[in-house]
């Protein structure tokens, strides 16, 4: 039986002592403790006070930064959760209320605890601002507090056996792979380890239950791919690399915290620039440095944090899942305990994978040496293999099994530009031409979110034409074109510039909003077209397409836009 | 606790901190347990024996000298490749193509075979198959039986290998699984898509 080892580990250990289980009683007296603690800390909040909210924040990573507990707490109270009279009762009411489990179910693991609450709570509680921040301030407690265990802690109780043999062979095969040596490992190498990635796709064939005709071509494609999906020198990303970063995030006390001293420079700078730039990170970063209105700058201030301290990794990363989880509630999204750690566990996931293909990226020999640093180095290197298998395997059968080694597990991030292109007059006319175009057609505050935050947050097909049709090739980046087409370029310039384009066309938008009263008589409303675009064209660069039809809805759209172009351009200094 | 997380506990796949969640709710639980034996009696049964064979997948030319494939259709009344006909292979032009004979393979349902060749009198060098203008050698072969995707093979052997044609299959390609595994037979794979020969 190729699993009765990994079966006896469990079966010869006394029961009931396993560190995660815990009695109800202990489970009851520390949730008393968390909901007493979130209850007075709401109130004092609600009233104006927020030092007992500030500690009930202690146990995340970035809990000891002033500044970001601030934006937390503001986000906190202008984001509250929308829960349920029941949800909040699981959390907040007295444990008295609750029928303590029996048999089996009297010892739990945290988790487990939480899930018989929910069941079995049956009381309800006013949704009251209270008892609502109260809700969150003891999730995000009990939250924190099981981050610190599972995804930190467990890490550094995890003990590797130590074999000097194979130990050696390991370290010999990783200095092979890092000097592209690789044809004389690799008989060792698939001797060694195709077994643990057998095993994984094995599992994940047993999960969808795939038929056993395919499952063994999927076996022989795997013994073929295996070397290459690793030595595949040509990708940014390379398995051995991946691999290696999965290795080293074993080392510490925690998967970041481990590799985080290994990031560079350049490293830094794109996962920074990524984070401050791309996807719900982004909304993060302005979050913590809300007096920053661009993301370069907010890209800088993180690579300055994080090259300050390697720890500030960790304490970005809990401050992210922070805002994910208060982001999700406010939506009434997440709210069960198990979705809660979900989204933990997604964003957590999908960060450190950024990380480890940055890293192998740009950081490879700090990886190796990192690697090499380690004892038990092949029982570190099976698991990471098993855990990278996995993944891959699940990759695999999304796209039923092609093997195509190009295909990297997690895309890297791509550079972003770091600074603002110079444009020529032309191109400045056109991008003017443009920013009014997007302003008639309603677009004004996706706009302001794509320059700002690097994204709109939605797909609004609107936008979506603006971009992809109605701006001329040459402000794409370079190299990009078509449906590939980007224009990180042409968003820095905004980020600069917007500003300035806003306030030169800010008399066409008044003269452009005073046409309403067109719309007040027939005869106007057919002279409309005309006299809009009797505006629009001067100064409009041809490289845009003048709007076409629509135009009572395109005067309603800068009436509407004005108010909030003169309250952003008010504050210009 | 789904299977899931029970089949990554079994393959060894789980960061420590789930690990340690899994093997709490197991130690807990006798009904778990008895998932977990069964999901593993279930895997175990999947782990088809290991192929010796280091075959890559199409696309991937593999070996210290590697070379490209491509395959072509051989007209037949414009129908597509069916069971039993013929297509052909194109091997890019390698240097020194004296220096090495070629093997064709396929893969089955008891995995790879040397479909070619089968005794030492059909060995032929590279350079004996005429080049296009182009410089490609192309190779007539028949496809198998079986419908869909079928999977060939074909690695440029060195003449010095020295294979035991006295031996049974098994035992007699070994120096080639050797010589594919550690770089000096050069391989790559390639796939033809073969439907069913229908009536009309």
């Amino acid at each position: 039986m190729v699993y009765s080892s990994a079966i006896a580990i469990w079966y010869n250990r006394p029961i009931m002592q396993h560190p995660k289980l815990q009695t109800w009683e202990v489970y009851l007296a520390s949730r008393d403790a968390l909901r007493t603690h979130a209850l007075e800390a709401a109130a004092e909040l609600v009233a104006g006070r927020d030092a007992l909210a500030r500690s009930m924040l202690a146990d995340f990573r970035f809990g000891r930064r002033g500044d970001w507990v601030n934006s937390g707490l503001t986000r906190l109270q202008a984001d509250l959760p929308v829960v349920s009279r029941r949800s909040l009762a699981a959390t907040l009411s007295s444990g008295d209320a609750i029928r303590a489990p029996s048999g089996e179910n009297a010892r739990n693991t945290w988790r487990g605890h939480r899930r018989y609450t929910s069941r079995q709570c049956r009381e309800e509680l006013e949704p009251t601002i209270h008892h609502r921040i109260a809700w969150a301030l003891a999730e995000l407690g009990g939250i924190a507090a099981w981050i610190e265990d599972t995804e930190r802690a467990a890490w550094s109780r995890k003990s590797y056996v130590l074999n000097p043999e194979k130990d050696a062979l390991a370290a010999m095969m990783w200095v092979k792979w890092s000097n592209r040596d690789v044809w004389t490992i690799r008989s060792d190498w698939d001797e060694t380890y195709l077994e643990p990635a057998r095993r994984s796709f094995a599992g994940v064939m047993s999960q969808r239950k795939l038929p056993r005709g395919v499952q063994a071509t999927v076996f022989d494609r795997l013994a073929g791919s295996f070397f290459f999906f690793l030595c595949n020198f040509k990708a940014r990303t390379p398995g051995w690399a991946a691999l290696a970063a999965r290795v080293v995030e074993g080392s510490g006390a925690g998967p970041v915290d481990a590799i985080a001293p290994l990031v560079g420079d350049t490293s830094r700078a794109v996962l920074s620039g990524c984070a401050a730039e791309r996807g719900v990170r982004a909304r993060t970063v302005a979050q913590l440095w809300p007096r920053y209105r661009y993301a370069a700058r907010r890209s800088v201030e993180l690579g300055d944090a994080l090259a300050s301290q390697p720890e500030s990794a960790e304490a970005f990363l809990d401050a992210h899942i922070f805002f994910r989880l208060l982001a999700c509630w406010s939506k009434g999204d997440a709210l069960a305990p198990d979705a809660s750690v979900n989204v933990v566990l997604q964003a957590r996931s999908r960060s450190r994978s950024r990380v480890r293909a940055v890293l192998a990226e740009h950081d490879r020999q700090a990886l190796v040496d990192a690697v090499l640093a380690l004892d038990g180095l092949h029982a570190r290197t099976s698991e990471a293999v098993s855990r990278l298998a996995w993944s891959w395997a699940r990759d695999e059968l999304r796209y039923d099994y092609p093997f195509d080694i190009e295909r990297p597990l997690t895309a890297p991030c791509r550079p972003i530009v770091s600074s603002a292109p110079e444009l020529d007059p032309a191109s400045t006319a056109a991008v003017g031409s443009w920013v009014r175009l997007v302003v008639v057609k309603g677009q004004t505050a996706r706009l302001v979110r794509w320059v700002e935050l690097g994204g709109t947050g939605d797909k609004d097909p609107t936008w979506g034409r603006l971009l992809s049709k109605e701006l001329p090739r040459s402000l794409a980046d370079e190299g990009k074109s078509g449906r590939n087409a980007t224009y990180h370029g042409l968003r820095m310039h905004l980020g600069d510039a917007l500003d300035v384009y806003l306030a030169s066309s800010i008399d066409l938008f008044e003269d452009l909003a005073a046409l309403a009263v067109l719309l007040e008589t027939r005869k106007g409303k057919r002279s409309l077209a005309t006299r809009f675009l009797g505006l629009l064209e001067r100064g409009w660069h041809e490289a845009i397409p003048a709007p076409k039809s629509g135009f009572p809805t395109f005067v309603q759209n800068v009436s509407a836009a004005l108010p909030i172009l003169r309250d952003r351009l008010g504050d210009l200094p | 606790m789904n299977d899931n997380q029970l089949l990554r506990y079994l393959a060894n796949a789980l960061e420590p901190g789930h690990r340690e969640e899994v093997e709490a709710q197991l130690m807990r639980s006798p009904e778990l347990r008895v998932r977990l034996e069964a999901l593993a009696r279930e895997v175990d049964s999947r782990l088809a024996p290991r192929n010796r064979w280091r075959i890559p997948p199409p696309g991937v030319p593999s070996g210290r000298q590697t070379f490209s494939v491509a395959s072509r259709r051989l007209a037949i009344m414009g129908r597509p490749l069916a069971p039993g006909d013929l297509f052909e292979i194109a091997i890019a032009p390698v240097p020194l193509p004296e220096s090495v004979w070629f093997a064709i393979l396929s893969h089955g349902a008891d995995g790879w075979e040397v479909r070619f060749p089968d005794s030492e009198a059909e060995v032929v060098a590279l350079s004996d198959i005429p080049a296009d203008t182009d410089g490609q050698r192309r190779i007539q072969v028949r496809a198998s039986g079986q419908t869909g995707r079928q999977w060939w093979a074909v690695a440029l052997v060195p003449m010095d290998l020295a294979i035991d044609w006295t031996l049974a299959p098994e035992a007699r390609w070994s120096p080639l699984i050797d010589g594919i595994a550690d770089g000096t037979v050069g391989v790559t794979s390639l796939e033809v898509e073969v439907e069913p020969l229908r009536a009309d």
